[in-house]
């Protein structure tokens, strides 16, 4: 053993622990080393057997490189541990864009419809009300017969209707379903009418044959027309979300009297008829938009139900969901709807 | 309906209200004013006429200005008296007229001599901004009363009326089967039973309140007319109408319910204007027949009403004012002295929509002004609202297709027999349309497939791979009820144009068993068909007799639902090209039945897992639904898993009619670590459970 051995070992030990990158490779190099049977402690093991005046020396020297390898070995071990974790490290030549695009995901598309059938649900659940469903091919009874429209009734051809074969219609109005949930249920009833209702006329941009409509019914002791238009007034605040005006016109459906319309501030030029100096296309520059049909429920069809309406009194109304979908997105052409275009239902 | 505010000014002399202002009080308080246009130095006013369904009275000039002089209390001109023209000395027509049915309210006829010729310029003015044609002086004039007063009214060529021993017999009857004519439009008519018609002793002369016959009608020739003012029972005039398709002026006020006071009025206006216009002359008496006078109804109203009903605080007096000005009688003397709120209130005959309490409730809340009735919100018990949970379910299906990429189709409940049978289907027993829009919607849909088929190829124009759903009704006609079934569905569908059809079925299953297991459902199994009946699916064939990708959905024994690929004769039939369609259609009734909004729990054990894999050979018909059933089955509680990784075909080593698989089985008990003898043991019993009921080998 000889100061120049040592100082080769000394120059290895540091060379390797450089080149170290990983944990245990660097625990490898401590047992190699720096453990009991280390070349580091072995050498310190053999300093007895010099007997020569260098032994002072030489003892010094291996336990000052001693020493240094193992604060080497700390500092190696503490940036090791501090290092980033394989998967983490970045290759030098693998330059990734943080500004470029993420990875396209898969998700589908529910019917703009289906949303807005769904939304105009929650808010009459919340407001007590319970969700049916109609039917789409009924007989003439609950269509026409049980809303106080006998055969041959003037009324009937307010709606053009389609009929089968046998004598059964394509429901015109969720109205079909009135006298089985007037019929079935006791008062006090709350109760909305979703459907898919038909006309027969011809499609263009704004007309279609096939329509969806949500149709709300109520019935107490007590309630009054002002009850109709504060509770229609109360899903419409809650539905656009903001203080809707409202307008009412008298209109005429024979199962309720009075008959009435409701009109709203058109929600595209926000009533006042003009959009950038044009006549507003929504609501034709009335600043009015026709939303819905309603009146308090004629006696002859909550008595074909068998309610007394000397007891009890109550209102309905109906409207189109179809168009309101169309006002919400500015949508064109009411025949996107049944077209399955995928343009289409990808934007909702 | 078109209303020329000059005329309408001419009741209501003092009107001070603009031709706008009263388009808006008219939208108001009676029915939208749809347009409001200048012409010439008028204004017409376009009413909307479905709100006036119920109000024949405002068919006309005089009832819209009668509804306005109740608005603005103003007052309104009375018809004018007006003198009939005179007898002719000379000559005496001998007109009898004869109602043989009792859709026949009321017929008013006389004979005239006239000179036929074209109407003043004013006439002629007022028709064309009426969209009416003007004729000549007698047919412009019949319709100028018709718009003005409301009574449709009709003129005869007299000279061309079969008489019969010098009388003219005229009667009012129903058609008989054998019966046609032809309309002044030139049409011929067969007619039937059902039908009203007005009949010479011959022949039938026009079609009562709808249409007059050609051949007597008004020409420059004519010298002498048979002016009829009638009044006929709307449902008859409705029906008759409707089945021959033909809608004029008249039909629309008459099927409405006219007042058969109006034809008296009717007749003499327009006798003095044939008389100033035409140098009409009477040549007969003025036969009038009213066998049953229509009454005026009384109607009582409790006037607590307009506060319970309207929710409108009205005095007494206001109510009655609001009465009066409809020009309705009101008796209030008793009601005042006993202070009792009950009032009775007379009808004049015009008003015939007004029948009950609600109906003058109506009318006074319209008065008083729809917009200034305050609103309130009715209170409620608190108690939770039903929910309807088939709209629960179906939002949570749709909820979670769209989460596996599936996009909602809304298609029509309309279909046809080509389309139909395109899918492979027979259009037998389908519910038909009457009177179809076109003809491709002529039948009810039986299945959703045929449908997404028609899209797919639309949108593979513009993309190579997508996923559809869409939920709608089967409608099936029931032979025992009058009323179809209708029984909702769920139809899925994928297509893509670089995956292989076997890819696609695997994908398409594998989304409707994850559809099904976070519906929680218990058991469904996918059974492989037998024969060709896999409808929509392969029809040649080509795809289900080697492997079994035509499946149908199956639990508690009963068939649910298909899935399958699509057989490239029907994607042709589609003009579907170079892509693979999968598709399958569910009944959503019966998955909403087996549907569980619980989740199943099972702890969470600290302790290890033990993994073991085991490979085995079947009979390629033992479905691996059912395999995987019998092997947790037997390998009970412990076994936690049991997945399928791998089945292939080994023609060297297995028959023909064999299948290898491999499982992975995961074990874990509750209780703590389990040996490896346990676990053997185990797999072991699996093993023996597939030699002995499934007739498979364990391969070592």
């Amino acid at each position: 053993m000889n100061k120049q051995t040592i100082n080769e070992l000394n120059k290895r030990a540091s060379r390797e622990l450089e080149k170290l990158l990983d944990l245990d490779k660097l625990r490898e190099w401590k047992r190699q080393y720096l453990g009991k049977k280390g070349l580091i402690t072995q050498l310190i093991k053999q300093l007895p057997g010099i007997t020569d005046n260098k032994r002072p020396e030489i003892g010094r020297q291996i336990n000052q490189i001693k020493n240094d390898l193992k604060k080497a070995y700390d500092r190696k071990m503490s940036n090791l541990q501090n290092q980033p974790p394989k998967t983490h490290r970045q290759e030098p030549n693998n330059w990734f864009d943080l500004t470029a695009p993420g990875e396209k995901t898969n998700l589908g598309h529910l019917h703009p419809i289906t949303q807005m059938r769904q939304y105009a649900e929650d808010i009459f659940t919340r407001m007590g009300f319970e969700i049916f469903e109609a039917r789409e091919v009924d007989d003439d009874y609950h269509n026409f017969e049980s809303l106080n429209m006998p055969p041959q009734h003037p009324a009937r051809d307010i709606w053009d209707t389609f009929w089968t074969n046998q004598g059964l219609v394509l429901i015109t109005h969720t109205s079909s379903m009135q006298n089985r949930i007037l019929s079935t249920k006791e008062p006090p009833l709350r109760a909305v009418i979703v459907g898919r209702c038909f006309r027969n006329e011809a499609t263009d941009a704004r007309h279609e044959h096939t329509l969806h409509q949500i149709e709300g019914l109520l019935v107490d002791r007590g309630i009054t027309l002002r009850h109709l238009i504060g509770v229609f007034k109360a899903f419409l605040d809650e539905f656009y979300q903001r203080d809707v005006s409202i307008k009412i016109q008298p209109s005429y459906f024979p199962f309720v009297e009075p008959g009435i319309e409701f009109l709203i501030d058109c929600t595209i030029c926000r009533g006042k008829g003009t959009m950038n100096k044009k006549q507003c296309s929504t609501c034709g520059g009335s600043g009015w938009i026709e939303l819905a049909g309603a009146g308090m429920i004629h006696p002859k069809v909550l008595k074909e139900a068998g309610i007394d309406p000397q007891k009890y009194s109550g209102f309905a109304w109906g409207f189109g969901l179809d168009r309101l979908v169309m006002m919400k997105y500015g949508i064109e052409d009411i025949r996107h709807f049944h077209s399955g275009d995928l343009r289409f239902i990808r934007q909702f | 309906m078109k209303i020329s505010y000059n005329l309408l000014k001419e009741f209501l002399p003092q009107l001070d209200k603009n031709p706008r202002e009263l388009a808006e009080e008219l939208s108001r308080k009676l029915a939208e004013v749809e347009s409001v246009s200048k012409i010439g130095n008028d204004y017409i006013l376009e009413i909307e006429n479905k709100a006036l369904t119920h109000r024949p009275d405002c068919f006309s000039h005089w009832g819209i200005a009668r509804e306005i002089s109740a608005f603005y209390k103003a007052k309104l001109e009375s018809i004018p008296q007006r003198k009939m023209p005179p007898k002719s000395i000379s000559v005496n027509k001998n007109l009898e007229i004869n109602i043989q049915t009792s859709s026949c309210l009321r017929y008013i006829g006389g004979v005239l001599s006239v000179e036929v010729r074209k109407s003043p310029g004013w006439l002629q003015q007022f028709l064309k901004s009426m969209d009416l044609r003007p004729v000549n002086n007698v047919v412009d004039l019949t319709n100028y009363v018709m718009l003005k007063y409301g009574q449709p009214m009709h003129a005869y060529d007299a000279d061309k009326l079969n008489i019969k021993n010098g009388k003219l017999k005229i009667s009012v009857r129903q058609a008989k089967s054998t019966e046609s004519l032809t309309t002044i439009d030139g049409k011929t008519h067969p007619l039937e039973t059902s039908m009203m018609i007005i009949a010479d002793h011959k022949k039938p002369i026009a079609i009562a309140g709808i249409m007059g016959g050609k051949e007597t009608e008004i020409t420059n020739k004519t010298s002498t007319i048979m002016l009829e003012s009638a009044n006929f029972e709307m449902y008859s005039i409705r029906k008759a109408s409707s089945k021959l398709g033909i809608r004029t002026d008249a039909s629309t006020r008459f099927e409405k319910g006219q007042d058969p006071a109006l034809a008296a009025a009717g007749f003499k206006q327009t006798a003095a204007l044939l008389k100033k216009h035409a140098g009409a002359q009477l040549i007969s008496e003025i036969v009038d027949i009213y066998p049953r006078p229509r009454k005026q109804k009384t109607i009582i109203l409790d006037t607590k009403r307009v506060k319970t009903f309207l929710g409108i605080n009205l005095s007494l007096k206001q109510i009655v004012e609001y009465l009066n000005s409809l020009q309705l009688d009101v008796d209030e003397g008793s009601s005042l002295k006993n202070r009792q709120p009950l009032i009775k209130i007379t009808i004049p005959t015009f008003r015939s929509d007004l029948s009950i309490e609600e109906d003058l409730l109506e009318e006074i809340a319209r008065l008083y002004g729809f917009n200034n009735i305050k609103r309130d919100l009715p209170l409620r018990k608190i108690s939770p609202t039903p929910l309807n949970k088939t709209i629960y379910f179906r939002r949570k299906i749709k909820n979670i297709l769209r989460a596996l990429g599936f996009n909602e189709i809304y298609n029509y409940s309309f279909t046809n027999e080509k389309v139909v049978s395109a899918a492979g289907l027979k259009a037998k027993n389908y519910l038909k349309l009457k009177n179809p829009l076109s003809r491709d919607h002529t039948l009810l849909r039986q299945s959703l497939v045929p449908g997404l088929l028609e899209k797919t190829a639309a949108n593979l124009k513009y993309f190579d791979s997508f996923s559809l759903f869409e939920i709608g009704k089967h409608i099936i006609p029931s032979p025992t009820d009058k009323l179809p079934r209708e029984i909702e569905h769920l139809a899925l569908l994928k297509a893509a144009k670089e995956l292989t059809p076997l890819r696609l079925y695997a994908s398409l299953k594998g989304e409707i068993e994850r559809l099904f297991r976070e519906l929680n459902l218990d058991k469904f199994y996918f059974v492989p068909l037998n024969n060709n009946k896999g409808y929509p699916f392969p029809k040649d064939g080509r795809f289900h007799n080697n492997l079994s990708q035509v499946q149908l959905i199956t639990a508690q024994n009963s068939t649910w639902g298909q899935l399958g690929i699509i057989s490239p004769t029907i994607l042709k039939n589609f003009g579907i090209q170079d892509a693979a369609v999968a598709a399958a259609e569910i009944n959503l009734e019966t998955l909403l039945k087996l549907s569980r909004d619980q989740k199943l729990y099972r702890p969470v054990y600290p302790h290890p897992e033990v993994k073991q894999d085991i490979s085995i050979i079947l009979n390629q018909k033992i479905g691996l639904d059912k395999l995987l059933e019998k092997i947790k089955e037997s390998g009970g509680q412990l076994l936690k898993e049991a997945e399928i990784f791998d089945v292939f075909l080994d023609p060297q080593k297995m028959k023909k009619n064999e299948k290898s698989v491999a499982i992975h089985l995961t074990f874990q008990s509750p209780k703590g670590s389990l040996s490896h003898a346990r676990v053997t043991e185990l797999v072991g019993r699996i093993g023996k459970m597939i030699e002995k009921d499934l007739g498979g080998k364990v391969r070592r």
